[in-house]
């Protein structure tokens, strides 16, 4: 138990895991916009069911080995962050010692996140016309109406947004505008305005989203900017 | 708003005029004594004037594209640099920083600036995203002319500024990724996406993270860590600049 705690919270053990993750992601860059046809769909499924799904080692072991990586450095950054903080504790600078293991809680939220997300997230995008009814994930009941644009000059779209009708039970419950950085949160579900088509007839592309590592991601967002404030206010009040 | 009633070649005048100005002011910064000095700082008032003027003609935050992104990111890289030449006592770091923020000023000549905006850009996160992002970039730039500042002379202590350096920008660059994901989250439900560009910009964090880490290891210290410092940079100029013209990073869906 003792091999593998050094082991874990030795500095070069985090220096090589960056290091082969930072090798990993260069291949997956190299990889991915070569074989953009099979990885089309990559961004619309969550992705461990994409990965069991698609099948093809050949072209997703980076994918794989860097998740492999991430779930190792993240043993390391629970390792160094107990032992961060046993020590951090008994010293004067209280905020300049324990911002760093701070950024670390962040960075292990951050993860929890994408797991989540990766392996019980929900995902789909549908279109739906004006006038038209439309029922998603077998709960959500939505009616489109009103779908207005704005162009500039040369005609291009500068802005869009359409009414929907939210139905329960066949009963409307809400109405609300949605418009693109405007998502309209459901229960669990977001709705976020894809883009706009107004030939042959007017219609709207929605992403319906339920994801529960969104929250957890944020969380370690905040955390992971907390620290690094406080180890600059920390570095600073020194 | 335009600005000035002018022809598309007025306006691109009026564009070419208005970085050169700041950046020849830049680069008599390099004269001995205060008037470099002065100089130097007509050049950061002109180059503020130049982004608020620019403001002015579009109506908005002049951040959304490469143009106004480097020039805004060579106007932080002239504070630091400027923090660190009269807070610091780094009175020779010009030499270094001058004709690199000079050559960004001369780089963002070379994309053309575009007035209009998509609605997905219309969001406060993406402004913080972009905002935090080009100061951790003048961080890293900084940082890096700091490294050959020490490479070319050996004193430790400028090593050791070059350190806080990076850890500053890699902090600053942390925030603008958190708010960039809270942006690509509000605009599209989700946010990671499997492309060139993230995996690159993933990619350089995880490079500082490996810099930061490996600063501590003995045997790392000093030389080595002051060219990871300035390999790091290489590294973020490349996720901006390399990332979908040598490695593509194809438009997707979103």
């Amino acid at each position: 138990m003792k091999a593998i705690a050094r082991f874990f919270l030795s500095l070069k053990t985090a220096f090589w895991l960056f290091f082969v993750f930072i090798v990993f992601a260069f291949i997956g860059s190299v990889v991915l916009p070569n074989n953009l046809a099979f990885f089309s769909g990559i961004d619309d499924t969550p992705l461990f069911r994409w990965l069991s799904d698609s099948g093809n080692l050949k072209l997703t072991w980076w994918i794989y080995a860097m998740i492999l990586m991430l779930a190792l450095l993240a043993v390391s950054t629970i390792f160094c962050t107990i032992d961060g903080t046993i020590k951090g504790l008994n010293s004067r600078n209280l905020i300049l010692k324990l911002s760093p293991q701070v950024m670390h809680l962040g960075v292990l939220f951050i993860m929890l996140g994408h797991l989540l997300t990766a392996s019980i997230g929900f995902k789909t995008d549908m279109r739906i016309k004006e006038g038209e009814k439309k029922v998603v994930a077998g709960e959500i009941e939505l009616y489109l109406e009103d779908v207005k644009v704005q162009t500039d000059k040369q005609g291009y779209y500068t802005d869009w947004e359409a009414k929907l009708w939210w139905f329960e039970n066949g009963e409307k419950v809400k109405e609300e505008v949605l418009r693109p950085v405007h998502p309209l949160y459901f229960g669990q579900f977001g709705l976020y305005f894809k883009s706009v088509s107004i030939e042959p007839e007017p219609s709207a592309l929605i992403r319906v989203c339920r994801d529960p590592g969104a929250l957890w991601a944020l969380i370690g967002g905040v955390f992971l900017s907390i620290g690094g404030l406080g180890f600059v206010y920390g570095r600073f009040s020194a | 708003m335009a600005l000035f009633e002018l022809s598309e070649e007025g306006r691109s005048l009026l564009t070419i005029f208005l970085i050169l100005i700041p950046t020849a002011l830049y680069i008599m910064g390099l004269m001995e004594g205060k008037k470099g000095y002065w100089l130097f700082l007509s050049g950061i008032f002109f180059h503020i004037l130049s982004i608020v003027l620019r403001g002015v003609e579009i109506g908005r935050i002049p951040l959304t594209e490469k143009h106004d992104n480097i020039s805004f990111m060579a106007l932080v890289m002239a504070f630091v640099y400027w923090y660190f030449y009269s807070r610091q006592g780094l009175k020779n770091l010009g030499i270094v920083a001058l004709p690199l923020l000079s050559i960004f000023m001369f780089v963002s000549l070379a994309f053309k600036p575009i007035n209009t905006i998509s609605p997905f850009l219309k969001s406060p996160w993406f402004y913080l995203h972009i905002f935090f992002y080009f100061i951790g970039y003048a961080f890293f730039g900084i940082s890096a002319c700091i490294g050959v500042y020490y490479l070319l002379n050996g004193k430790g202590e400028y090593e050791l500024l070059q350190y806080k350096g990076i850890i500053h920008g890699w902090i600053v660059f942390s925030i603008s990724l958190v708010a960039g994901s809270i942006w690509f989250f509000v605009a599209y439900g989700t946010y990671w996406l499997w492309t060139s560009k993230e995996l690159w910009t993933t990619l350089v964090w995880f490079y500082y993270g490996l810099y930061l880490h490996a600063r501590f290891i003995r045997g790392l210290r000093g030389r080595p860590a002051a060219v990871l410092g300035i390999l790091g940079f290489a590294v973020a100029l490349f996720a901006y600049f390399g990332v979908g013209t040598v490695i593509p990073s194809p438009p997707t869906q979103f």
